[in-house]
């Protein structure tokens, strides 16, 4: 049986000691985060295909973003001829650099087989979806590629509760994704770019648990030409992975909102064992086995190199 | 059987003409605020009692104590009157000059003291300190000490201003939601909320995105350096706070607050005069999601217990 995760992070050795310095990585992190250790994490899970994506952290600015892209794209896939049939890569770019990443993007394709692309949920406050990255956008929907997004702490919220120990991933990350996803549909960027494929991280951020405001936005005058059908109908044209969202309350609620076939395993490999996954999937009492199975795998029809 | 809402805005005439002026308000709310009109949408909600509270403050109230005492003294004066002149029909929760922290215990005692309000409306967030800030402490002691009931609502924090610069979208939409669930998060990790249990605290719009987030709740809460907050567990600590229904009655929100917290806590909100009490009411009917004993819950039975002044007169 199949076993696809769509939301797995590993970084060319060659960037790991810099992501220890700031502050990305863990000693321990650092340790598991190389194709060993993760195709062991992946075996012990049942995980047959993992698509890699690298992080991009913050520190990385300006002209380095090229080379931190592109030595990722080597690296990632590296892995993916080294273990065949184990590794795929959204690739790297060196986003908000546009002409860059259109480099980045012929190349990563073209040369090195992408499987599709990664994009952060914002750049320097720039939301995707944003005029900035329209020739991005056209690109990607020219080639029908599929957008595996990340969300971080933009600009504006890195850190900000100051006084308690807390990751911006708990709430910063979530609300980043949303943001992004409401930019992309409300800024008529997905209905002119309607062929690209994305998948949200993290059951969508906190997109199922505001959809009554974004209902009841879709049906203003001003934005009824972007989404005839309503917000939902929108909304269920985009895949989201279950990365770090393992409860009942946030699956229950994706369930509802969103057809089961465009709901798609993800660990977040290392910061997550892909077992924990499996197991918090089963523990949320979200899905019937059936279901389950089925989630292990809607990510396949993304994937045709691997059928 | 009697309906509270105690998510419904009513500010002071003087007060209204600010918030239009700096855009808070629209002409057309300003004209719903009042209370012949309010009292008709209730009486269309079927709602026996709205808790009043103000609208967000506009920036230069917050910054300036002088502007914060005036506005807070001149609407708390006013949610009073209209609980005077409405016997059985108004509650207030009083405003406060925050972040002002010396003014708003002035500003508490008078109201609770003098005025007897029900309860106090704080902000999720001042000038990015959020609910639970050790610059809040003696605010939050006092209001421990008298037990008394916090009403919060949230607004457009100062690093999340109208972040989406290129669509039509007011901040209600997602930032909202978010800075709830900074307030939440940050009440419960410095352990204000532990060590002032007797505060009741209402969370607006069930809890803003808290629900949703719930992994990383649990997945925070076992950090070492926070476990000595969560004795019970983080989801002990999340069930003593209510929540309201204000713009929350879609079936999937109300699912999963029910999975998280229960409904238990649970409190009707019509968010009133951005919302009209009668739909917000069909629209919990309609969602398919509560049982009728639940219903009743949200309706008046959870809520009683702390607005005593109604229990008596009901």
């Amino acid at each position: 049986m199949a076993r696809i995760d769509v939301h797995h992070h590993l970084v060319s050795p060659k960037y790991i000691p810099q992501l220890r310095e700031w502050g990305v990585l863990t000693a321990h992190l650092a340790s598991i985060m190389n194709e060993k250790d993760a195709l062991a994490d992946m075996d012990k899970a049942g995980v047959t295909l993992a698509i890699n994506s690298a992080t991009l952290p913050e520190q990385v600015k300006g002209e380095a973003r090229r080379a931190f892209s592109r030595e990722n794209n080597e690296y990632m896939a590296r892995l993916v001829r080294d273990y065949p049939g184990r590794f795929g890569m959204f690739a790297s770019l060196p986003l908000p650099d546009v002409e860059g990443a259109l480099k980045e993007i012929e190349y990563a394709f073209d040369t090195l087989n992408a499987d599709g692309v990664h994009m952060i949920t914002s750049y320097d406050d720039h939301w995707l979806g944003d005029k900035i990255f329209a020739p991005v956008f056209d690109e990607l929907n020219r080639r029908k590629a599929v957008v595996y997004t990340h969300p971080h702490g933009p600009t504006c919220t890195c850190g900000i509760l100051k006084e308690i120990v807390i990751r911006d991933s708990s709430i910063e990350y979530g609300t980043d994704t949303t943001r992004a996803l409401v930019n992309m549909l409300f800024g008529g960027t997905f209905a002119r770019c309607p062929d690209i494929k994305i998948i949200w991280s993290h059951g969508g951020g906190t997109m199922p648990f505001l959809v009554e405001r974004f209902i009841r936005m879709g049906k203003e005058a001003r934005y009824t030409a972007l989404m005839p059908q309503g917000f939902v109908a929108e909304a269920k044209k985009f895949f989201y992975d279950t990365a770090q969202v393992l409860h009942g309350a946030p699956l229950v609620a994706l369930k509802h909102l969103i057809p089961l076939a465009q709901i798609c395993y993800g660990t977040d490999y290392p910061w997550r064992r892909s077992d924990e996954c499996v197991n918090g999937l089963l523990a949320s009492g979200a899905f019937t086995a059936e279901e389950l199975r089925a989630i292990d795998n809607n990510a396949a029809p993304l994937f045709p190199r691997f059928r | 059987m009697p309906r509270f809402d105690t998510h419904h805005h009513m500010a002071s005439p003087r007060s209204l003409a600010t918030l239009e002026e700096v855009g808070i308000v629209t002409r057309h709310e300003a004209a719903a605020m009042t209370a012949a009109r309010a009292l008709e949408d209730m009486d269309r909600g079927g709602i026996t009692v709205a808790v009043n509270s103000t609208p967000a403050p506009p920036r230069a109230t917050l910054e300036n104590a002088a502007l914060g005492i005036a506005y807070a003294r001149d609407n708390n004066d006013y949610l009073a009157q209209l609980v005077a002149d409405h016997r059985g029909r108004f509650g207030m929760f009083a405003a406060l000059p925050m972040p002002h922290v010396d003014a708003t215990l002035k500003e508490l005692a008078y109201a609770l003291d003098v005025l007897k309000a029900d309860g106090v409306y704080l902000m999720t967030s001042y000038i990015d300190h959020w609910l639970g800030d050790q610059a809040f402490a003696p605010v939050f002691d006092e209001l421990n000490r008298r037990k008394a009931l916090i009403y919060t609502h949230p607004h457009s924090p100062y690093c999340c201003t109208r972040p989406l610069k290129e669509i039509v979208m007011p901040d209600a939409m997602i930032e909202f939601g978010t800075d709830t669930t900074r307030a939440i998060a940050n009440m419960v990790l410095t352990g204000t909320a532990q060590r002032c249990p007797d505060l009741k605290i209402i969370w607006s719009h069930a809890g803003g995105t808290m629900p949703f987030l719930i992994y990383r709740f649990l997945k925070t809460a076992a950090i070492p350096a926070n476990i000595k907050h969560f004795p019970q567990g983080i989801v002990a600590e999340l069930k003593k706070f209510y929540y309201d229904t204000a713009q929350a009655s879609h079936a999937v929100l109300l699912t999963a607050l029910r999975q998280v917290v229960g409904l238990e806590h649970t409190v009707f909100g019509s968010d009133y005069p951005w919302s009209d009490s009668a739909a917000c009411w069909r629209e919990l009917q309609d969602s398919g999601a509560l049982s009728a004993a639940e219903m009743a819950g949200i309706e008046h039975r959870n809520i009683l217990p702390l607005l005593p002044r109604f229990e008596r007169s009901l």
